[in-house]
């Protein structure tokens, strides 16, 4: 429980033990694909990464710096598509494209933080929304460019290499499973550089007031912008990711509004503005609508018979259930909005302060 | 000489005139005392000469430098810094936190900021709660971080807005005392305060506004005794 | 011009179904200061309450939007006292969140129990329309002489032979008129020809030669305008038979050949019409006549094709004019033909053509158009007139002040979600017939709220209203003059302008 404690403790704690703690789950995944063999777990193991990147990427500028965006589909759609777009039309290997697309990223984000940063409160939400359904729009409508509704279908990634040798071929979910590590350690790592720089006291000074932090010489301007190319070239990353990963992008799949509303619930339902609130983002909602995508949770409501397999209804569940994965996005968020507005996260380190409390 | 010159500041809101060409100046380590009664415009010329609003006429010199146009980043940069009539504490920070972020106005290095920040706390003496968040403060407390906070950002001049408002005597006097305790640390303050004997005590002069317009200039016993002020405060009461 | 109009006039009545949802959210904003995420969501429950009512109760989406009014209203109410009313002091960003997910929720379990299977619902009005603003779409009067000239041109062919020249000169002038103004009509061009054809056959010698060289520049120059239309060449043909009538000799052969040459030309794509068969066989059958030897053989066969073709084609059309030439000789065919052709009378194009067309209108989208009219001002006047109304605007003006005069603000912010609700699936209800019904399709239209209310003014109902319209319109024309693809980036690009340049919107603040 000690550990435990000290990573839900003060967000500026910095002690040697939560170093050690992360260091040591870095190496018990790192040792993962050892043991386990079943793609499916792997592949849900790479959706937890996903999120987490995509969290932590968002959680810079919404859970820092107290801007809302609730458009970052554009940022993961951008990364998505230049990495797609440099594969197939340009047979640029993806660990090249991923560099085109941070540099779009860079550029989206410099364009739309001129717009949005010019608002506050629920007009920049409302503008975020706007800029990023106007680039789905035009990656839907420039099919020249883009290939339109179609979307891009990869048709083979070249194997990795170093000089002559051969790393991987990318035939298994193991390369992808590392990508996925290491890409989820970077984003924590840079949330982390930040929280512990001037950066991260200016971005939570503009959170908690804006003019509050002008009169005490801080650039509004310059900030938000700073904090949204952060957020931003991460969250592209994570687009170019999943792009490689899944190999094929449209614009309702990486660009669309439910994407941007999906990476704002992953920081919301863990905790934002924390370190490790996106990670229990994703532990929590990759897994639970995973488990009804795959009709888990329909095989474990007959087990448990709550409802028979045979019965019409049983027939129903099994039939519908797996569409409505994001029904719990839904339910969770509410729930949290309503319970535990501070998160998973914050919600447990009010239960530890609690017996803390009682303990004395 | 001058460290700040307000010449012919007017400010409009649509028609209305919240400052109608107020001049006058601040000599280098003395305290201002700006008072009028409600809606005098006070905290409109403070924003006028903060950068928050731009002064629809006339101009605001700092260190004989023109201010105008200037974002209030800038203008804490250049050593003029302010506090809120209503505390704007950053809530989910640490006191410490609070302060940092006003030290880390003039260095990058989070060691240094804290150390500056840990010495202002101690000159307000709310060093005991350095890690208690902000926003559980009482409203004294917090009154003192605020001061605290822009003290951090190492000002030439300090404009502080009512930093007396809802308190208490004895906190009251406390900071009366902080505030002559930053001027003998040569800091030139500016301070709008509806006590009236705490400003006749701590100011140098006083400038009294009325409707936006500067209604009299002088040291605290002139403007007592000036039966325009009078008219004002007791039209007022 | 029509075009623009046509935009314009259904871009409004799609605008006015818009202003009711933005009407919806900007009451609630008003109140509770929460924008409302869910609000597309709830036009989606509104559309499925509607196909269920017209699938299952056969109730007319139009009529059962007054059952769905009071139901949703009950629905906001409960959304409100259960969910909203929790966060209302939190931050904006939590409302917006709780909202969001709300809207999933509802979609979501729309999708478990009705799957994501588009729905249509179709009723008998469906896709009817109906011609509006003629009138106003022809102000060059071009329409009004093109009509005039086919009265008179039906007239003259009915009238006495007294009364013919007169009447057929009057319509020459009235074609010429219209096509003064529009020189690219060939239908007036045509009627033109035919007038002076008619003018023609009334005279003799060169009087009667100079009308029907007129006649052949009429129907040259529709013939340039409209190379496919058969009916020119038909009528330029029945001219030159008609000119050849009054000749003799090698004059009338060439005026023959020519008319031959004509019509069969038009028969190449219009290998089935009737009269055209049967006037080739005449021309054909005339020019045999003149002629000897091969070149009379020729002829001879060709018009006997031609009435074979005329019978074939009459068997299986049902044109009256069509006689029957079964069992016939030849030269009692003639006679036959002679008078049908003469009976045939000469195609009108007074069916009015593209450009003198009105204005087509959705009927759905009218009456729905209708409706909406209806509850706004009904909604005007229970917010200006009621009690309740009166403390729902001064709770929109300004909360505590409000409670302070004893409003119960908290029933107010109910009545108001309620009120929300209860217009965006009145919406939703309207449109059901127009537009596909899926559990995704909120939003799309969540999104079109908020650009509606922030072009008006976050709070202000006469602002919702203007900018439903404003979106209604904009993306009309942006379908029309740019692409139907663009169309959305046209009214988000506008609703960006307006956030950057007028923030307060159209109708500034809070005022309802």
């Amino acid at each position: 429980m000690t550990t435990l404690r000290t990573l839900f403790a003060d967000t500026s704690g910095r002690s040697t033990v939560t170093i050690i703690a992360v260091l040591a789950v870095c190496a018990a995944l790192c040792t993962v694909p050892f043991f386990v063999h079943n793609p499916y777990l792997l592949h849900i193991m790479i959706l937890i990464f996903l999120s987490t990147i995509m969290g932590e990427s968002w959680n810079i500028l919404g859970g820092y710096t107290g801007q809302y965006s609730v458009g970052h589909a554009a940022y993961f759609g951008t990364g998505a598509y230049a990495t797609m777009m440099m594969l197939q039309f340009r047979q640029v290997a993806p660990w090249y494209g991923v560099w085109v697309g941070l540099a779009a990223a860079l550029v989206v984000a410099l364009v739309i933080g001129s717009i949005c940063f010019r608002l506050r409160g629920p007009y920049f939400v409302l503008a975020s929304i706007a800029v990023a359904e106007i680039l789905r729009l035009c990656t839907l409508n420039l099919p020249s460019f883009t290939n339109g509704a179609e979307g891009i279908l990869a048709t083979g990634l070249p194997p990795f290499t170093i000089g002559e040798t051969v790393i991987t071929d990318f035939s298994t979910k193991v390369p992808f499973y590392y990508i996925g590590l290491a890409l989820a350690l970077l984003t924590i790592l840079v949330t982390w550089l930040v929280q512990h720089s001037k950066l991260g006291y200016f971005f939570q000074a503009i959170r908690e007031d804006q003019d509050a932090a002008h009169s005490l010489g801080i650039s509004l301007t310059l900030y938000k912008n700073i904090a949204l190319v952060i957020s931003a070239m991460l969250t592209s990353l994570a687009g170019s990711f999943y792009a490689i990963y899944v190999g094929f992008v449209d614009p309702p799949t990486v660009m669309a509004l439910d994407i941007s509303v999906q990476i704002v619930l992953i920081c919301i339902i863990g905790g934002i503005g924390t370190i490790f609130g996106p990670v229990i983002g994703a532990l929590v909602l990759v897994p639970l609508s995973e488990a009804l995508r795959s009709n888990l949770i329909a095989s474990l409501i007959f087990k448990i018979g709550l409802v028979s397999p045979d019965s019409k209804f049983g027939g129903f569940l099994n039939d519908n259930l797996a569409h409505a994965h994001t029904l719990i996005y839904g339910i969770l968020v509410v729930i949290v909005i309503l319970f535990m507005p501070d998160g998973i996260l914050g919600f447990l380190k009010k239960l530890t302060a609690r017996r803390k409390g009682g303990e004395a | 000489m001058a460290i700040l010159e307000i010449k012919h500041v007017s400010k409009f809101f649509g028609g209305l005139a919240a400052n109608a060409d107020v001049s006058f100046a601040l000599e280098q380590g003395m305290i201002m005392g700006l008072i009028g009664p409600n809606g005098a415009g006070k905290t409109t010329l403070f924003n006028c000469i903060t950068g928050y609003y731009p002064p629809s006429k006339g101009e605001v010199l700092f260190d004989g430098r023109r201010m105008n146009g200037l974002q209030p980043n800038k203008v804490c940069k250049l050593g003029m810094a302010r506090t809120w009539q209503k505390v704007r504490p950053l809530a989910k920070l640490s006191v410490l936190d609070n302060v940092m972020v006003g030290a880390l106005c003039r260095t990058n290095s989070l060691k240094i900021a804290g150390e500056l920040a840990m010495e202002q706390l101690k000159v307000v003496r709310l060093e005991q709660k350095a890690r208690f968040p902000a926003g559980g403060l009482p409203i004294g407390e917090r009154k003192k971080l605020e001061v605290a906070r822009v003290l951090a950002t190492q000002p030439k001049l300090l404009l502080l807005d009512e930093v007396m408002g809802g308190l208490n005597p004895a906190e009251s006097a406390e900071i009366i005392q902080l505030i002559l305790d930053i001027k003998g640390r040569g800091i030139t303050q500016m301070v709008i305060e509806h006590d009236m004997k705490a400003i006749m005590r701590i100011s140098d002069r006083i400038v009294v506004l009325n409707s936006g317009e500067k209604l009299a200039e002088g040291n605290p016993h002139e403007v007592v005794s000036n039966p325009d002020v009078i008219a004002a405060y007791l039209g007022q009461d | 011009m029509t075009i623009f109009l046509q935009s314009l006039v259904s871009g409004v009545l799609v605008g006015g179904v818009y202003a009711l949802i933005g009407i919806g959210l900007t009451i609630i904003f008003g109140v509770m200061r929460v924008i409302n995420f869910a609000h597309g969501d709830i036009l989606m429950l509104g559309m499925y309450l509607a196909y269920y009512l017209f699938t299952l109760g056969h109730i007319d989406p139009f009529v059962s939007v007054l059952l769905i009014i009071p139901l949703m209203f009950l629905y906001g109410g409960f959304l409100q006292k259960v969910f909203i009313n929790r966060v209302l002091n939190a931050l904006p960003q939590n409302q917006i969140l709780l909202t969001i997910g709300l809207g999933l929720i509802m979609s979501n379990t729309m999708m478990l129990v009705f799957t994501s299977d588009y729905k249509i619902l179709t009723t008998k009005y469906s896709s009817a329309s109906f011609q509006a603003l003629t009138t106003i779409v022809n102000p060059d009067r071009y329409e009004r002489r093109y009509n005039r000239g086919n009265a008179l041109l039906e007239k003259a062919h009915k009238a006495q032979a007294t009364d013919k020249a007169a009447l057929y000169a009057r319509a020459s002038e009235k074609f010429a008129e219209a096509v003064s103004i529009h020189p690219e009509q060939y239908r007036a061009l045509n009627n033109w020809g035919i007038a002076l054809d008619g003018q023609a056959n009334l005279t003799k010698g060169n009087p009667a030669d100079r009308l029907f060289e007129q006649a052949y520049a009429k129907f040259t120059e529709a013939d340039k305008l409209s190379p496919d239309d058969f009916d020119i060449k038909y009528n330029w043909a029945r001219t030159l038979l008609h000119q050849a009538g009054q000749k003799q000799g090698a004059e009338a052969q060439r005026l023959l050949t020519e008319a031959a040459q004509k019509l069969d030309a038009g028969l190449d794509s219009n290998s089935d019409s009737v009269a055209g068969l049967n006037g080739s066989a005449l021309l054909h059958y005339l020019l045999a006549k003149q002629q000897s030897g091969p070149t009379a053989d020729a002829q001879y066969k060709k018009a006997l094709e031609q009435y074979g073709a005329a019978i074939a084609a009459a068997s299986t059309s049902d044109d009256s004019t069509a006689p029957d030439f079964s069992g016939t000789s030849s030269a009692a065919a003639r006679a036959l033909l002679a008078k049908a052709y003469d009976a045939y009378q000469p195609p009108f194009k007074a069916k009015p053509d593209k450009r003198g067309a009105g204005i087509s209108v959705s009927t759905p989208l009218a009456i729905s158009f209708v409706i909406t009219c209806g509850i706004t001002l009904l909604l005007y006047w229970f917010l200006m007139k009621t009690n309740t109304g009166q403390a729902i605007r001064a709770t929109a003006q300004d909360r505590e002040a409000a409670q302070l005069m004893g409003i119960n603000v908290k029933r107010m912010s109910i009545i108001a979600f309620g009120l929300g609700s209860s217009l965006a699936a009145a919406a939703g209800a309207l449109i059901s017939p127009t537009y596909y019904i899926f559990p995704q399709v909120g939003s799309t239209f969540t999104l079109k709220a908020f650009v509606i209310t922030v072009l008006g003014g976050m709070g202000s109902i006469v602002g919702a209203t203007l900018g439903g319209i404003i979106i209604g319109v904009a993306e009309s024309m942006g379908a029309v003059y740019i692409s139907s693809g663009w169309k959305d980036v046209v009214v988000f690009v506008l609703f960006l302008l307006v956030l950057l340049f007028k923030p307060s919107g159209l109708m500034g603040k809070s005022r309802m």
